[in-house]
């Protein structure tokens, strides 16, 4: 058997290492970027998709079917992003003879549209947010739904996800700006300009379920995940439990996200979204039909291999564990390492990974795409790879992600790392009050302190300019200073 | 025994590192008494620094601009504007080379010897061009007009050790009659 991944990076890591826990063979897929990635590295079989461009490579139909077809591949994971929740490639993998790791076409594509999918939850008696049910003509008739919710609204792609194409809006004047600005957002990331718009719940949390379904009609709930630290609604810390919920709550969340999951007789690892009003009322965001990012948190409390279980289920094996006798076991808490320059308003930090040194010791997990001597391409997500923590409880793990942050070093690239370093220290993050706004205002308070050098890390910089120190006895001689210089400079004799 | 002079630019302005060298031992002071460490190149490439009162810092280090230097350990990764005293000076200069002042004021910025001297009073330099040579720190430095344009005065010959911040030549980059 030979499971061909549709990605790159660390999800395609994370999903051959599930294909060899199975003894499944391996297929990497890659463009001209990534020859050298440690996906393809890692794989038994490798086939080239194209120019670095995700049009022409990982969002390529025919590219990869052709993979498919040319490694004897019989089965096709989609990972995230990319065409993971691309009903048309779901259903040309069916056509072309391929087992799809996912939901059915059918799922995929009800839960797709923004909007059918609010139609389909009010009809199964999923709490939605009230918006409108169907994409919106003009900015005028966004006016109109949004005169009669109130303002502030939130404006949103039909065909979005993943955080991308949305935008708030305050007052009507700001409507037609705001309107043009995300309509052609969407037609640009997703190939449709399609908006609708809902009424904004004030500082909400985002709690999310991870729901697994089999071909044999078992459907189960296998707990929540706290996604609110977000950045411009992009998620950038999750945690499995939330902190914010308790027994009660988790109960209705649950029943809820089989509600959801159930109206589109899901078949797959899936995740079912919520915003959580501070008041204990939760509405139905969307369902994501594909494995989510974040998902090692709820394997590391739970003790299951949601990954395993999905390429499991493709194969038509019943679900091989009942969340209702298994113990949730302590709190998980993942960081996403983003190549961003969290100093520089994000800004993406593309470039050589000149070292990487990954954090270990108990409770420690990295689940990477990258290693040292990698080059970060400017053409996908910059994702490098999750840090997740476990402990015996939530200040535990927060302890084990400070001492986990100590240990991690990414030299080259500017990343996301000095943001989680300041969180861990956070006391409003320790007590976790925090909304999905949370970290915006923060940052906007200047969450991230000026980069004031200790007198070591000077030293340090000094003895490597100056390039004296002792060489270990073992190591090669090395050329005694760091510095390049261009100017002339001549050690003299004596 | 070799003694260094850095330059660090923090907040506050330009600072004075004076560092000791003695094999793979250091003495670095920043003004005030120094700090006394063993330093250590690991196998994978970082330096491991242990001061004498027991604490031990290790990390990696590399230049990541002209006059910067990346340290990346524990604490993160930090970009610290460190550099040589005439490397600095150059960068510096050119940084404010827009700001309008007139005459380039070239001074020693560690106690040093001068080897040649290229230019006289009087000769048109083109920016970038060679002034002078001067020895520190063991390594000659070649000291360059930012700017160029004509020489004003010269102040030292070769053979001559001038001290930290002695006046060396100085440039008129706009003549007075064109403002």
């Amino acid at each position: 058997m030979r499971l061909l991944v549709a990605n790159r990076g660390e999800i395609a890591v994370r999903i051959f290492r599930a294909c060899r826990d199975l003894g499944i063979e391996t297929v990497a897929v890659y463009s001209d970027a990534d020859r050298a990635a440690p996906h393809v590295a890692m794989a038994d079989h490798a086939v080239r998709l194209g120019p670095a461009p995700a049009r022409e490579s990982y969002l390529s139909v025919p590219a990869l079917l052709a993979a498919a077809k040319k490694s004897s591949a019989t089965l096709v994971h989609p990972g995230y992003g990319f065409l993971a929740e691309n009903a048309a490639f779901a259903r040309a993998c069916g056509q072309a003879g391929l087992t799809f790791v996912g939901p059915t076409p059918e799922a995929i594509a009800a839960m797709g549209s923004k909007t059918g999918s609010r139609q389909l939850m009010k009809k199964a008696g999923v709490p939605v947010v009230p918006g409108m049910l169907l994409a919106a003509e003009g900015h005028a008739e966004i006016a109109a739904f949004a005169r009669e919710a109130g303002y502030p609204i939130l404006l949103k792609a039909s065909a979005g996800g993943g955080g991308k194409g949305m935008r708030r809006v305050d007052a009507e004047a700001d409507l037609p700006a705001a309107f043009a600005r995300v309509a052609s957002e969407a037609e640009a990331s997703f190939g449709d300009g399609a908006l609708y718009a809902e009424k904004l719940v004030e500082r909400p949390r985002h709690i999310e379920v991870q729901v697994v379904g089999d071909l044999h009609g078992n459907l189960v709930a296998v707990g929540e995940r706290e996604c609110s630290i977000q950045r411009r609604h992009q998620k950038v810390v999750e945690e499995c439990p939330s902190p914010a919920v308790d027994e009660a709550l988790r109960s209705r969340l649950l029943a809820a996200a089989l509600s959801a999951a159930r109206a589109v007789q899901y078949t797959s690892c899936g995740t079912v979204e919520f915003l959580l009003s501070p008041d204990g009322s939760f509405y139905f965001l969307e369902m994501n039909t594909r494995l989510q990012v974040e998902h090692p948190v709820t394997e590391e409390v739970w003790g299951v291999d949601l990954a395993a279980a999905m390429i499991r289920i493709a194969l038509g094996e019943a679900l091989s564990f009942d969340p209702a006798r298994l113990s949730p076991r302590g709190h998980a808490i993942e960081c996403r390492v983003y190549a961003e320059d969290p100093r520089r308003e994000f800004a993406p930090s593309p470039g050589l990974v000149a070292a990487l040194r990954l954090p270990q010791g108990p409770g420690v997990r990295n689940d990477v795409g990258v290693e040292a001597g990698s080059v970060v391409p400017i053409d996908y997500d910059p994702l490098l790879g999750k840090l997740i923590v476990h402990g015996p409880d939530r200040a535990a793990a927060i302890a084990r992600l400070s001492r986990a942050l100590l240990e991690y070093e990414i030299a080259g690239v500017e990343t996301t790392l000095p943001l989680f370093r300041v969180l861990a220290a956070d006391p409003e993050f320790a007590r976790g009050e925090f909304d999905v706004q949370w970290l915006d205002r923060r940052l906007a308070e200047g969450l991230l302190p000026a980069e004031t050098p200790s007198s070591g890390e000077i030293w340090l910089a000094a003895a490597g300019l100056i390039g004296a120190e002792a060489t270990r006895p073992e190591a090669a001689p090395e050329t005694s200073s760091l510095w390049h210089s261009a100017a002339r400079r001549e050690a003299l004799r004596g | 025994m070799r003694h260094v002079t850095l330059i660090l630019r923090g907040k506050a302005g330009p600072e004075e590192l004076a560092i000791e060298i003695d094999g793979s031992r250091f003495a670095f002071s920043r003004g005030g008494l120094p700090e006394r460490a063993e330093a250590t190149r690991l196998p994978d490439g970082r330096i491991s620094l242990l001061f004498d009162d027991g604490r031990q810092i290790c990390g990696r280090v590399r230049p990541s601009g002209e006059c910067e230097i990346e340290v990346s350990s524990g604490a993160g990764c930090r970009r610290i504007a460190l550099a040589e005293p005439l490397r600095d000076r150059l960068a510096h200069e050119a940084h404010s080379g827009a700001d309008g002042a007139e005459d380039e004021e070239i001074r020693a910025l560690m106690p040093g010897r001068v080897v040649e001297v290229a230019v006289a009073p009087g000769d048109r330099v083109a920016p970038g061009g060679l002034l002078l040579v001067l020895e520190a720190m063991k390594m000659q430095n070649e000291i360059r007009s930012v700017r160029g344009g004509t020489v004003m005065r010269v102040d030292v010959e070769p053979g001559r050790t001038v001290d930290r911040g002695a006046p060396l030549t100085a440039i008129r980059t706009r003549e007075t009659t064109e403002v």
